[in-house]
């Protein structure tokens, strides 16, 4: 692959050009095919918030009782009696509106995730959903489909949906917001954490098998939508919550094995990211 | 008072079980996977929990039916010992034909989450001892459990008092308003002719605290720990 036809690739997965050019100077040379792959995943908004993270820094984070603040699957908070709170709140945003049932059923699935790889047991879960007035062509098809992938997934994993809220309004016909918030509970001296460290530790992939429904997920969640929108939902993941119930019995299990260094993720960059990101942490 | 209850890959409401059966009743749990093909001596009852057992794949419970443990519970359940199902394990035991009739998708074609009220029927069953006449608030939630059954078998059920509850209304009436999900004459919960294996679609399990908004829950599975099975005719109709 020329050169011209690389930065093509690079600006195709959602990489600016000046986004390109500093992956040249750190690399110093051109990037492989592969390595167009993983930046286009890892400074994805998705992955990096690099927009979003000046109003993110704005949040308060630390206290006598934040257990983990920013920078693991989720935060924790200590609630008394040794035990922990582990929540965090993602959004499905994109995903939803190109495939409603299966973007925000699988929205769902991608926080508790986030939950149990810290060591808690997911109990519950919450969300926050925006859309356009109900008078609108698409909305009523956009509602029930993301209400039911919600309560689909929830239901079959065996986490409670205990509440929520709901708005319509025209601002949000192109646009919905699908946000879910998972909470855990653990052990504090349960905690695990994605650091990986050590070197010729064995890293094992495990979970709901890997098909090519996702691919670019991370790159088309940070897009701006549009009328093409539809033709991504191959990018948008079919979710497996019956895997995941397993996953996550499998993982709350593991935690007592000694040996065990870290546990990480993968979200839509999958691979791409939950291997570097362990690393860049260990 | 001691229970087995059997795990299956995609049981969700174990732990809940569990939870009650240990530290609202008292009971002592012993918790059976599903690949192991004998239950513990002396339980007092056998519970088929809720969730989805293999991820309700070809039909709900149809897999979790054939599993090792299940031919354990067929012969626990001929020595006349008592098996619970709920939800899932409800779904499981029509599906092992140890109960009569199908549950088939809601009415309404969608999962449907909720508190119920539900009446004890007259019924031979120790799951509702005492309960005969009564109306109890329990939730449901399954996207499956619109009962059926033919109208021979049917006429049976309501001959030999296998009917164990009906969904209700606040004036203790059936009507389609109370029925959640389309089952047929609101049947909620079915025993066998014996009476010492009941399925249900409601959740018991999730009703015995009072934060949790109703304790309704708990005669039955007080029951199904130390009812016995009335032995009048029962091995007759087997």
């Amino acid at each position: 692959m020329s050169v011209s036809e690389l930065k093509a690739l690079a600006l195709r997965h959602g990489l600016s050009a000046q986004e390109y050019a500093r992956i040249e100077r750190e690399l110093g040379r051109a990037p492989t095919r592969a390595e167009v792959g993983v930046f286009s995943a890892m400074w994805s908004e998705h992955c990096s918030y690099k927009s979003s993270r000046v109003h993110l820094e704005r949040l308060p984070t630390r206290s006598a009782r934040v257990v983990q603040g920013p920078g693991e699957n989720a935060g924790a908070v200590d609630i008394g009696e040794g035990l922990v709170a582990v929540f965090k709140v993602e959004s499905h945003n994109h995903p939803s509106f190109v495939e409603p049932f299966e973007g925000a059923a699988t929205g769902v699935g991608g926080i508790l995730r986030d939950i149990f790889t810290m060591g808690a047991r997911p109990i519950a879960l919450l969300n926050s959903l925006r859309f356009g007035r109900m008078a609108h062509a698409r909305t009523p098809h956009l509602y029930h489909g993301v209400v039911g992938g919600i309560s689909r997934y929830g239901n079959c994993v065996g986490v409670a949906t205990v509440g929520g809220e709901l708005y319509f309004d025209a601002c949000y016909e192109g646009n919905i917001l699908v946000n879910v918030f998972a909470l855990g509970v653990a052990r504090r001296e349960d905690l695990l954490s994605g650091v990986a460290s050590g070197v010729g530790n064995p890293v094992f992939h495990v979970g709901a098998r890997t098909g090519r429904d996702g691919m670019h997920g991370a790159t088309m969640a940070s897009e701006q939508l549009g009328e093409e929108s539809q033709d991504r939902r191959p990018a948008v993941q079919v979710g497996d919550p019956f895997r995941e119930k397993l996953l996550i019995e499998a993982t709350l299990e593991l935690m007592s094995c000694e040996g065990l260094v870290g546990v990480q993720d993968m979200g839509a960059a999958g691979l791409t990211s939950a291997a570097v990101e362990m690393a860049g942490c260990g | 008072m001691r229970c087995a209850l059997v795990v299956f890959p995609g049981s969700n409401c174990d732990r809940d079980c569990e939870h009650v059966l240990t530290y609202v009743l008292g009971a002592q749990v012993l918790r059976v996977w599903h690949t192991h093909t004998q239950l513990p001596a002396q339980v007092d009852c056998v519970i088929l929990p809720g969730g989805f057992s293999h991820g309700d794949h070809l039909r709900a419970g149809a897999i979790a039916s054939t599993s090792p443990i299940m031919r354990s519970v067929r012969e626990f359940a001929a020595r006349g010992g008592k098996v619970l199902g709920i939800c899932n394990g409800f779904q499981i035991l029509l599906e092992a034909g140890m109960l009569p009739g199908a549950l088939l998708t809601n009415a309404s074609g969608r999962f449907v989450c909720r508190q119920t009220r539900v009446l004890c029927a007259r019924s031979h069953t120790p799951f509702t001892a005492g309960l005969e006449g009564q109306i109890l608030t329990l939730p449901i939630a399954h996207a499956q459990g619109n009962y059926f059954i033919d109208a021979a078998g049917l006429k049976t059920l309501q001959r030999e008092g296998q009917v164990v509850m009906h969904y209700t209304s606040e004036c203790s009436e059936l009507s389609d308003e109370s029925n959640p999900n389309g089952s047929l004459m609101g049947i909620a919960a079915v025993c066998n002719a014996r009476g010492n294996v009941m399925g249900m679609m409601p959740h018991p399990e999730r009703a015995c605290e009072v934060i949790l908004g109703s304790e309704d829950g708990q005669a039955i599975l007080r029951n199904a720990l130390t009812a016995s099975v009335q032995a009048q005719q029962g091995d007759e109709r087997e």
